[in-house]
């Protein structure tokens, strides 16, 4: 059962973040330019799985997140490449506020269902805008994508792999941080309430649809957010980079990790990067241990991770 | 009439597909992800028949052998998935609906480093096309629509009229009402998952028969068939009729006026809107 203790952070906690970021920064800065680009993909992937947590901790697992990093990414990539090219720095904040728009529109829906029907319905959304990225190619530029997105230019630094990593290292910082304080407010204790006892949280007065609502769309924002980065990163979008291959390794660290705090799915992500490292060179069964590496966890730890995954009803029915 | 044959032809397979999800659900309330591996597997399977048995013997018997070959490997993982994961993750749907999520990336990986990742064609086993009454249809795809439509009949008449079957329908209505009654729910549970699965095993089959055989095709039949249970509600086998007539009919009308690419969009878009005013689906009951 989530309670607020679970997401009172610790010195303990803390310390590990800021550890695991400095460490991270080593990496990225001392190492070549192989390890600077795993390092600036894991913290993108962080502040996918933060945002995603947050939208956990309201009861449902989506399975429309990294559509939104999509949606995000896409935005950068229209706004700044082209005829009418925008600057960088006006399609970063385009993207997130897209994702947005775009999360509350489908959060009427959506936000109907529960369980199952919640993410099998995101699952249908994420399809939904994966075909609109392929069919409307005249914006999108169909499965071949847009490339040649631009990378911030930031003072003082001459390489941009760096300049990049800078960015996102900050990104991280700020959206971590951001979602310990929302655990730590009345926000997210409501938000919780909501997820443990609907019924009861309505008959205390709270308004349940808004704050479900409020979790959905500020961590799918966060999924934009990180979408810019990613596509800046990258310099291309294309729809197979937002597949249900990468939205399973997101549900994938989540799982392993767990979702009652915060370092529950950065841990896990960190995991899932850990295997992708060490079987680099026989990439294709890397799903299969990430596969099995769920089932494993989901069968040895039992009754443990109910509270998680099902915190509203225990036993299911 | 080509657009109703072939509407007609596209409901029933979504059905005999989205049968089995709906079966496992009424009665073990969990989602199996595997499903769409399952029906993928069954495609494999027909390869592997047809591949070996192509040439030596009639095609109606290469089809029969196939079909019985697929059911049985589909209805072996039914089995394996619920005594290994099913049974003990039964208090926790939702791991064990996660677990299966995990279990069909491992079977895909499977699937792809013993048959590589490229599709492969299956050479049709049953030569002939119809041309009658303006339909034009190929005959092996007249002999696949006449078994699946036989098979989910047969289904039907199965959780009517037989004991275990109603007894399928006793425990999705009335999980405990039904152990009162002296039924065991492990011994229905893994009926349901061996039926379900062999099902799904059966129309990989008969699809791959029609089209050809990927690692990647259950992932795009489990997709619609997310689309068909949601929408006819999780557990509701009138519900997942009624919704396999409503995609099969409207997919066919999109592909047969030209607008093929856009089926996965109006799908999900309509989807959306039935799930704003029904958010358990058209016939499902409220939870």
């Amino acid at each position: 059962m989530t309670t607020s203790a679970d997401t009172t952070v610790g010195p303990l906690t803390k310390g590990l973040l800021i550890g695991g970021l400095v460490a991270v920064s080593l990496v990225a800065l001392l190492g070549s330019s192989y390890w600077t680009t795993v390092a600036t993909l894991f913290l993108i992937n962080v502040i996918i799985v933060s945002g995603y947590r947050l939208v956990t901790t309201m009861g449902g697992w989506s399975f429309v997140h990294v559509a939104f990093v999509g949606v995000g990414a896409y935005t950068l990539a229209i706004l700044t490449t082209g005829a009418n090219a925008l600057s960088f720095w006006l399609g970063f904040v385009a993207g997130p506020m897209v994702a947005a728009l775009l999360a509350l529109l489908i959060s009427y829906p959506v936000l109907r269902t529960r369980e199952y029907n919640f993410f099998l319905s995101t699952f249908a959304v994420a399809v939904a805008i994966q075909q609109c990225l392929i069919q409307f190619s005249w914006l999108t530029g169909g499965t071949s994508g847009i490339a040649f997105i631009p990378k911030p230019e930031i003072p003082f630094v001459a390489s941009s792999a760096i300049s990049i990593f800078a960015l996102v290292a900050v990104s991280a910082v700020g959206i971590v941080a951001f979602c310990m304080a929302f655990d730590r407010s009345s926000y997210g204790a409501t938000v919780r309430a909501v997820a443990a006892n609907e019924p009861l949280s309505r008959s205390l007065g709270i308004n349940a649809w808004r704050y479900r609502t409020l979790a959905f769309a500020l961590g799918t924002t966060i999924a934009g957010f990180a979408g810019v980065l990613l596509a800046s990163f990258n310099g291309v979008v294309n729809p197979s980079d937002f597949s249900p291959a990468f939205m399973f390794k997101i549900v994938a660290a989540a799982i392993v990790g767990g979702t009652t705090s915060i370092i529950g799915p950065i841990l896990g992500l960190l995991y899932l990067t850990a295997v992708e490292e060490v079987f680099r060179s026989s990439s294709q069964y890397i799903p299969l241990i990430w596969g099995c590496s769920i089932i494993a966890v989901l069968l040895v730890s039992g009754a443990g991770l109910e509270g998680v995954f099902l915190p509203r009803k225990a036993g299911g029915r | 009439m080509q657009i109703a044959a072939n509407a007609l032809s596209l409901s029933v397979f979504y059905l005999s597909f989205s049968l089995g999800l709906t079966m496992i659900f009424g009665v073990m309330r969990v989602v199996n992800y595997t499903h769409g591996e399952i029906f993928m597997i069954g495609g494999y399977v027909l390869l592997a028949c047809v591949t070996l048995l192509h040439g030596h013997l009639h095609g109606y018997l290469v089809f029969t052998i196939a079909i019985l070959a697929a059911a049985a490997v589909g209805g072996l993982l039914g089995l394996l998935i619920n005594v290994g994961l099913a049974q003990r993750l039964r208090k926790q749907p939702f791991s064990l609906f996660m677990a299966t999520l995990g279990l069909s990336y491992v079977l895909q990986v499977v699937v792809i480093e013993s048959f590589g990742p490229v599709g492969r064609s299956i050479p049709p086993m049953i030569p002939g096309i119809i041309n009658q009454a303006g339909i034009i249809m190929p005959l092996q795809r007249a002999v696949v629509l006449v078994v699946t439509l036989a098979l989910v009949i047969g289904i039907w008449l199965f959780l009517t009229y037989t004991k275990p079957g109603v007894a399928m329908r006793a425990v999705a209505q009335n999980e405990t009402g039904a152990v009162l009654q002296g039924m065991n729910l492990r011994k229905i549970g893994l009926l349901t998952f061996i039926m379900a699965s062999a099902l799904a095993g059966i129309s990989g089959a008969m699809m791959g028969s029609l089209l050809n055989v990927n690692p990647f095709m259950g992932g795009e039949a489990i997709w619609r068939a997310f689309i068909v249970v949601i929408v006819g509600g999780i557990g509701s086998l009138p519900g997942a009729v009624i919704a396999a007539a409503l995609f099969g009919v409207l997919d066919s009308v999109l592909t047969g006026f030209g607008y093929g690419q856009y089926v996965a969009l109006t799908d999900a878009v309509i989807m959306l809107l039935i799930l704003s005013f029904f958010p358990s689906g058209l016939m499902g009951a409220r939870s």
